[in-house]
Protein backbone atom coordinates (compact mmCIF):
# COMPACT_ATOMS: atom_id res chain seq x y z
CA UNK A 1 0.00 0.00 0.00
CA UNK A 2 1.32 3.44 -0.93
CA UNK A 3 2.27 5.23 2.28
CA UNK A 4 5.11 7.62 3.03
CA UNK A 5 6.76 8.46 6.32
CA UNK A 6 8.99 11.14 7.78
CA UNK A 7 10.30 11.78 11.26
CA UNK A 8 10.68 15.07 13.09
CA UNK A 9 12.38 14.35 16.43
CA UNK A 10 9.91 12.64 18.75
CA UNK A 11 7.29 12.77 16.04
CA UNK A 12 6.61 10.58 13.02
CA UNK A 13 4.20 11.55 10.26
CA UNK A 14 2.81 8.80 8.06
CA UNK A 15 0.84 9.83 4.99
CA UNK A 16 -1.59 7.49 3.27
CA UNK A 17 -1.27 8.04 -0.49
CA UNK A 18 -4.48 6.26 -1.42
CA UNK A 19 -8.12 7.29 -1.54
CA UNK A 20 -9.52 4.25 0.27
CA UNK A 21 -8.71 2.16 3.32
CA UNK A 22 -11.13 -0.71 2.82
CA UNK A 23 -11.43 -4.48 3.06
CA UNK A 24 -9.30 -4.91 -0.08
CA UNK A 25 -6.25 -3.24 1.54
CA UNK A 26 -6.84 -3.53 5.31
CA UNK A 27 -4.18 -6.22 5.83
CA UNK A 28 -1.63 -4.39 3.65
CA UNK A 29 -2.33 -1.21 5.60
CA UNK A 30 -1.75 -2.95 8.93
CA UNK A 31 1.47 -4.59 7.69
CA UNK A 32 2.79 -1.34 6.24
CA UNK A 33 2.01 0.47 9.50
CA UNK A 34 3.86 -2.21 11.47
CA UNK A 35 6.94 -1.84 9.25
CA UNK A 36 6.83 1.97 9.30
CA UNK A 37 6.48 2.25 13.08
CA UNK A 38 9.28 -0.12 14.07
CA UNK A 39 11.19 2.81 15.56
CA UNK A 40 9.93 3.85 18.95
CA UNK A 41 8.84 7.41 18.14
CA UNK A 42 6.42 8.31 20.96
CA UNK A 43 3.88 10.09 18.77
CA UNK A 44 2.74 8.99 15.32
CA UNK A 45 0.42 11.17 13.25
CA UNK A 46 -1.45 9.43 10.46
CA UNK A 47 -2.25 11.91 7.70
CA UNK A 48 -5.52 10.81 6.07
CA UNK A 49 -6.20 13.84 3.88
CA UNK A 50 -6.16 11.80 0.66
CA UNK A 51 -8.47 9.14 2.05
CA UNK A 52 -12.04 9.70 0.89
CA UNK A 53 -13.52 6.45 2.13
CA UNK A 54 -13.03 3.99 4.93
CA UNK A 55 -15.08 0.89 5.78
CA UNK A 56 -15.24 -1.09 9.01
CA UNK A 57 -12.27 -3.24 7.93
CA UNK A 58 -10.22 -0.08 7.41
CA UNK A 59 -11.36 1.25 10.78
CA UNK A 60 -10.35 -2.04 12.41
CA UNK A 61 -6.95 -1.84 10.70
CA UNK A 62 -6.32 1.64 12.14
CA UNK A 63 -7.27 0.37 15.62
CA UNK A 64 -4.89 -2.57 15.10
CA UNK A 65 -2.14 -0.16 14.01
CA UNK A 66 -2.56 1.78 17.25
CA UNK A 67 -2.51 -1.39 19.34
CA UNK A 68 0.66 -2.66 17.70
CA UNK A 69 2.47 0.58 18.67
CA UNK A 70 2.41 -0.67 22.24
CA UNK A 71 2.09 1.12 25.56
CA UNK A 72 3.41 4.67 25.91
CA UNK A 73 3.06 5.52 22.22
CA UNK A 74 0.24 7.47 20.63
CA UNK A 75 -1.43 7.37 17.20
CA UNK A 76 -3.21 10.58 16.25
CA UNK A 77 -5.30 11.05 13.11
CA UNK A 78 -5.19 14.16 10.91
CA UNK A 79 -6.92 15.46 7.79
CA UNK A 80 -10.10 13.44 8.06
CA UNK A 81 -12.40 13.94 5.07
CA UNK A 82 -16.18 14.10 5.79
CA UNK A 83 -17.08 10.43 5.25
CA UNK A 84 -14.02 9.19 7.15
CA UNK A 85 -14.73 11.61 9.99
CA UNK A 86 -18.35 10.42 10.21
CA UNK A 87 -17.29 6.77 10.54
CA UNK A 88 -14.95 7.61 13.45
CA UNK A 89 -17.58 9.69 15.24
CA UNK A 90 -20.48 7.28 14.75
CA UNK A 91 -18.50 4.36 16.16
CA UNK A 92 -17.30 6.59 19.05
CA UNK A 93 -13.71 6.04 17.95
CA UNK A 94 -13.30 9.79 18.44
CA UNK A 95 -13.10 8.90 22.15
CA UNK A 96 -10.17 6.58 21.47
CA UNK A 97 -8.17 8.66 18.97
CA UNK A 98 -7.38 12.37 18.88
CA UNK A 99 -8.80 13.63 15.57
CA UNK A 100 -7.44 16.77 13.90
CA UNK A 101 -8.97 18.42 10.84
CA UNK A 102 -5.56 19.09 9.31
CA UNK A 103 -1.95 17.97 9.73
CA UNK A 104 -1.06 21.53 10.83
CA UNK A 105 -3.65 21.34 13.61
CA UNK A 106 -2.14 18.05 14.76
CA UNK A 107 1.37 19.54 14.72
CA UNK A 108 0.21 22.59 16.72
CA UNK A 109 -1.27 20.28 19.35
CA UNK A 110 2.25 18.95 19.97
CA UNK A 111 2.83 21.81 22.40
CA UNK A 112 -0.01 20.60 24.66
CA UNK B 1 -6.79 -12.53 -17.11
CA UNK B 2 -8.73 -9.47 -16.10
CA UNK B 3 -12.43 -10.21 -15.73
CA UNK B 4 -15.01 -7.50 -15.63
CA UNK B 5 -16.65 -8.32 -12.30
CA UNK B 6 -19.46 -5.76 -12.35
CA UNK B 7 -21.92 -4.95 -15.11
CA UNK B 8 -24.94 -2.64 -15.14
CA UNK B 9 -27.45 -4.90 -16.85
CA UNK B 10 -30.56 -2.78 -16.70
CA UNK B 11 -31.08 0.93 -16.42
CA UNK B 12 -33.94 3.39 -16.60
CA UNK B 13 -33.99 7.02 -15.48
CA UNK B 14 -34.96 6.03 -11.92
CA UNK B 15 -33.42 2.62 -11.38
CA UNK B 16 -30.31 0.64 -12.13
CA UNK B 17 -29.37 -3.00 -11.69
CA UNK B 18 -25.78 -4.07 -11.21
CA UNK B 19 -24.80 -7.70 -11.49
CA UNK B 20 -21.45 -8.75 -10.13
CA UNK B 21 -19.21 -11.69 -9.32
CA UNK B 22 -17.40 -11.88 -6.01
CA UNK B 23 -13.70 -11.05 -6.26
CA UNK B 24 -11.01 -8.78 -4.90
CA UNK B 25 -12.17 -5.63 -6.63
CA UNK B 26 -15.85 -6.36 -7.16
CA UNK B 27 -16.99 -4.43 -4.08
CA UNK B 28 -14.87 -1.39 -4.91
CA UNK B 29 -16.06 -1.42 -8.51
CA UNK B 30 -19.74 -1.68 -7.67
CA UNK B 31 -19.45 1.07 -5.01
CA UNK B 32 -17.79 3.35 -7.53
CA UNK B 33 -20.54 2.74 -10.09
CA UNK B 34 -23.23 3.23 -7.43
CA UNK B 35 -21.68 6.55 -6.38
CA UNK B 36 -21.58 7.79 -9.99
CA UNK B 37 -25.22 6.86 -10.38
CA UNK B 38 -26.21 8.69 -7.18
CA UNK B 39 -24.33 11.72 -8.37
CA UNK B 40 -26.10 11.50 -11.76
CA UNK B 41 -29.40 11.42 -9.86
CA UNK B 42 -28.38 14.58 -8.03
CA UNK B 43 -28.01 13.06 -4.55
CA UNK B 44 -26.08 15.43 -2.26
CA UNK B 45 -22.69 14.23 -0.99
CA UNK B 46 -24.08 14.23 2.56
CA UNK B 47 -26.55 11.51 1.48
CA UNK B 48 -24.26 9.62 -0.91
CA UNK B 49 -21.54 9.19 1.76
CA UNK B 50 -23.73 7.22 4.18
CA UNK B 51 -25.14 5.12 1.30
CA UNK B 52 -21.60 4.18 0.32
CA UNK B 53 -20.70 3.28 3.92
CA UNK B 54 -23.73 0.97 4.23
CA UNK B 55 -23.34 -0.65 0.80
CA UNK B 56 -19.65 -1.28 1.51
CA UNK B 57 -20.50 -3.12 4.73
CA UNK B 58 -23.34 -5.12 3.18
CA UNK B 59 -21.38 -6.10 0.07
CA UNK B 60 -18.23 -6.97 2.03
CA UNK B 61 -20.43 -9.24 4.16
CA UNK B 62 -21.73 -10.95 1.01
CA UNK B 63 -18.18 -11.61 -0.22
CA UNK B 64 -16.68 -12.50 3.16
CA UNK B 65 -19.52 -14.27 4.99
CA UNK B 66 -22.22 -15.39 2.54
CA UNK B 67 -19.56 -16.61 0.08
CA UNK B 68 -16.65 -17.16 2.48
CA UNK B 69 -14.24 -15.27 0.13
CA UNK B 70 -14.97 -17.65 -2.78
CA UNK B 71 -14.47 -15.80 -6.06
CA UNK B 72 -16.78 -15.71 -9.06
CA UNK B 73 -20.03 -16.07 -7.08
CA UNK B 74 -23.01 -13.96 -8.22
CA UNK B 75 -24.56 -11.04 -6.39
CA UNK B 76 -26.56 -8.03 -7.47
CA UNK B 77 -27.42 -4.52 -6.37
CA UNK B 78 -30.66 -2.90 -7.47
CA UNK B 79 -30.95 0.85 -6.76
CA UNK B 80 -34.20 2.72 -7.29
CA UNK B 81 -35.31 6.25 -6.61
CA UNK B 82 -38.66 6.51 -4.88
CA UNK B 83 -39.53 10.16 -4.35
CA UNK B 84 -37.03 11.55 -1.82
CA UNK B 85 -35.93 8.03 -0.86
CA UNK B 86 -33.52 5.50 -2.28
CA UNK B 87 -34.18 1.78 -2.14
CA UNK B 88 -31.30 -0.66 -2.51
CA UNK B 89 -31.86 -4.40 -2.86
CA UNK B 90 -28.88 -6.72 -2.55
CA UNK B 91 -29.17 -10.37 -3.57
CA UNK B 92 -26.79 -13.29 -3.22
CA UNK B 93 -27.00 -17.08 -3.22
CA UNK B 94 -24.60 -17.77 -0.36
CA UNK B 95 -25.01 -18.77 3.28
CA UNK B 96 -27.97 -17.14 5.10
CA UNK B 97 -27.52 -15.12 8.30
CA UNK B 98 -26.59 -17.47 11.17
CA UNK B 99 -29.99 -17.41 12.93
CA UNK B 100 -32.00 -16.44 9.87
CA UNK B 101 -32.06 -12.78 10.78
CA UNK B 102 -29.63 -9.89 10.27
CA UNK B 103 -27.48 -8.90 13.28
CA UNK B 104 -28.87 -6.23 15.61
CA UNK B 105 -25.70 -4.17 15.29
CA UNK B 106 -25.11 -3.25 18.92
CA UNK B 107 -22.51 -0.55 19.54
CA UNK B 108 -19.09 -2.00 20.30
CA UNK B 109 -17.81 -1.31 23.83
CA UNK B 110 -14.72 0.90 23.82
CA UNK B 111 -14.00 1.02 27.54
CA UNK B 112 -11.11 -0.99 28.88
CA UNK B 113 -7.43 -0.88 28.00
CA UNK B 114 -6.11 -0.08 24.53
CA UNK B 115 -4.80 -3.62 24.12
CA UNK B 116 -8.36 -4.98 24.29
CA UNK B 117 -9.99 -2.53 21.88
CA UNK B 118 -12.14 -4.27 19.26
CA UNK B 119 -10.86 -4.39 15.66
CA UNK B 120 -14.19 -5.47 14.20
CA UNK B 121 -17.90 -5.66 14.85
CA UNK B 122 -18.59 -2.14 13.57
CA UNK B 123 -20.25 -3.11 10.29
CA UNK B 124 -23.81 -3.87 11.37
CA UNK B 125 -23.82 -0.97 13.81
CA UNK B 126 -23.06 1.38 10.89
CA UNK B 127 -25.67 -0.31 8.67
CA UNK B 128 -28.40 0.07 11.31
CA UNK B 129 -27.41 3.66 12.14
CA UNK B 130 -27.48 4.84 8.54
CA UNK B 131 -30.57 3.14 7.10
CA UNK B 132 -34.17 4.27 7.53
CA UNK B 133 -35.55 0.76 7.10
CA UNK B 134 -34.16 -2.70 6.48
CA UNK B 135 -35.68 -6.08 5.70
CA UNK B 136 -34.30 -9.52 4.93
CA UNK B 137 -35.74 -12.51 3.17
CA UNK B 138 -34.36 -15.95 2.42
CA UNK B 139 -36.23 -17.86 -0.28
CA UNK B 140 -35.08 -20.73 -2.47
CA UNK B 141 -31.43 -20.23 -1.55
CA UNK B 142 -31.48 -16.53 -2.30
CA UNK B 143 -30.66 -13.88 0.33
CA UNK B 144 -32.48 -10.61 -0.31
CA UNK B 145 -31.61 -7.60 1.81
CA UNK B 146 -33.63 -4.44 1.19
CA UNK B 147 -32.45 -1.07 2.47
CA UNK B 148 -34.08 2.32 2.45
CA UNK B 149 -32.33 5.67 2.72
CA UNK B 150 -33.50 9.28 2.81
CA UNK B 151 -31.75 11.18 0.04
CA UNK B 152 -32.80 14.72 0.93
CA UNK B 153 -30.07 17.04 2.17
Amino acid sequence: MDMSSRSEGPLQIITVNANRIDAAVAIQFKDTMRAETEDTTPRVILDLRQVEFIDSSGLGAIVAAMKQLGAGRKLDLAGLTPTVDSVFRMTRMDTVFSLYPTLDAALMAQAD
Amino acid sequence: MVVNQVVATHKTDRCILFEAQSGTHAVRDILELAQSQLSEWGAPATAAGPVQIVLAEVLNNVVEHAYGFREGEPFSLDMALDGPALTCVIRDFGTPFPDGTPPRGEAVALDGPTSSLPEGGFGWFLIRQLTEALSYDRTNGCNTLSLRFALAD
